[in-house]
């Protein structure tokens, strides 16, 4: 049961959410129906202990899309900055 | 890595002469050795969990959704309250709401908690996420942001009979009970800002920002990063005090 602001039909809606709800998002990320951050594939890696989401990439290699971690100090690594490959 | 390319190889002595605290460094002695990374020097004794998007629970959403996960959340929260060296949780909330079950589970994961807790809502922090911003010992709402009141309702098939009408009555007192509990808010108060009209558009339901928050006494307070930081140690240091004048064995 699903209590929130944004309704069903966007949260539920497999196809692009533009053309569910062609009035609620903003301009910038229209038409950009096959955006490559939506259709990636995450996974969820762990490395020296951090828990890491990272998409895969066609070549193998995982850019961390961000850490689960609770430990702030882990956001201060440098090996984990978002974006970065592990 | 943000490093960049046109970078040459350091010699034996350029490694040596860079100081043994430089992330830089570290990560090329683990390429060029195989070395492990030095000991991180910062360890915080506060863990922050961030939720964000939609609150994840039964159904694995579509990817355009970003998503807090249920069980990515309740495990934290567990090993938190387990680890001693962990002395105080902040909260920071900027969610659209999202599953009753797993907001619920969350916030009464927190309530029960026996480390300090405090919550911080940033952006939003509508629907569900409001009882997981009061399940912590002291809220903050930052000066912008928004909490949105709104009746439960139901997606897909729904029954026309008196007992959907019950049924959705009964979840949505799961909610209004627990928020009514951990806060300063009354029942009455928040069915009334719940099913308030003209407020919303093409919904019915409040939006209150920041300080009308604490107004109808949803979140203690108004404030930002620092305040709620300096509220986390206040409480850490009373509930150390109180169990240092307590000598009976802990639970």
């Amino acid at each position: 049961m699903l209590y929130s602001i944004f309704p069903p039909e966007i949260v539920f809606s497999e196809v692009n959410p533009i053309e569910a709800f062609p009035h609620g998002i903003s301009q910038e990320t229209q038409g950009s129906s096959h955006r490559p951050e939506v259709r990636e594939r995450l996974e969820e890696v762990t490395i020296d202990g951090v828990r890491i989401l990272a998409a895969r990439s066609a070549s193998g290699r995982a850019r961390i899309v961000r850490l689960l971690s609770t430990d702030p100090a882990h956001y201060l690594d440098a090996r984990f900055s978002p974006g970065g490959y592990v | 890595m943000t490093r960049t390319g046109e970078q040459t190889e350091p010699t034996e002595a350029d490694r040596d002469a860079q100081p043994a605290v430089d992330p830089a460094s570290s990560i090329e002695s683990v390429r060029e050795t195989g070395q492990i990374a030095p000991v991180r020097p910062h360890r915080s004794d506060l863990h922050c969990i961030t939720i964000i998007g939609q609150i994840e629970g039964h159904l694995v959403l579509p990817p355009q959704n970003k998503t807090s996960k249920y069980e990515h959340i309740i495990p934290q929260l567990v090993a938190i309250e387990q680890d001693p060296s962990i002395r105080g949780l902040l909260i920071v909330l900027n969610t659209v709401g999202g599953d009753v079950d797993a907001g619920l589970a969350i916030a009464e994961l927190i309530v029960t908690m026996s480390k300090p807790s405090v919550s911080l809502v940033l952006g939003g922090g509508h629907s569900i996420a409001i009882p997981v911003a009061v399940s912590a010992d002291y809220s903050f709402i930052a000066p912008t942001a928004t909490m949105t009141i709104h009746p439960i309702r139901l997606a897909g098939l729904v029954i026309g009979v008196p007992q959907t009408y019950e049924y959705l009555d009964k979840m949505q007192d799961r909610v209004i009970r627990f928020v009514t509990q951990h806060s300063r808010i009354k029942p009455e108060k928040f069915r009334e800002l719940m099913t308030r009209t003209g407020e919303l558009v093409r919904d019915v339901g409040t939006v209150m920002v920041g300080a009308e928050a604490v107004e109808v006494g949803l979140i203690d307070q108004v404030g930002g990063l620092s305040d709620a930081l300096a509220k986390l140690y206040e409480l850490i240091e009373a509930r150390s005090a109180a169990d240092a004048a307590d000598t009976r064995p802990r639970r």
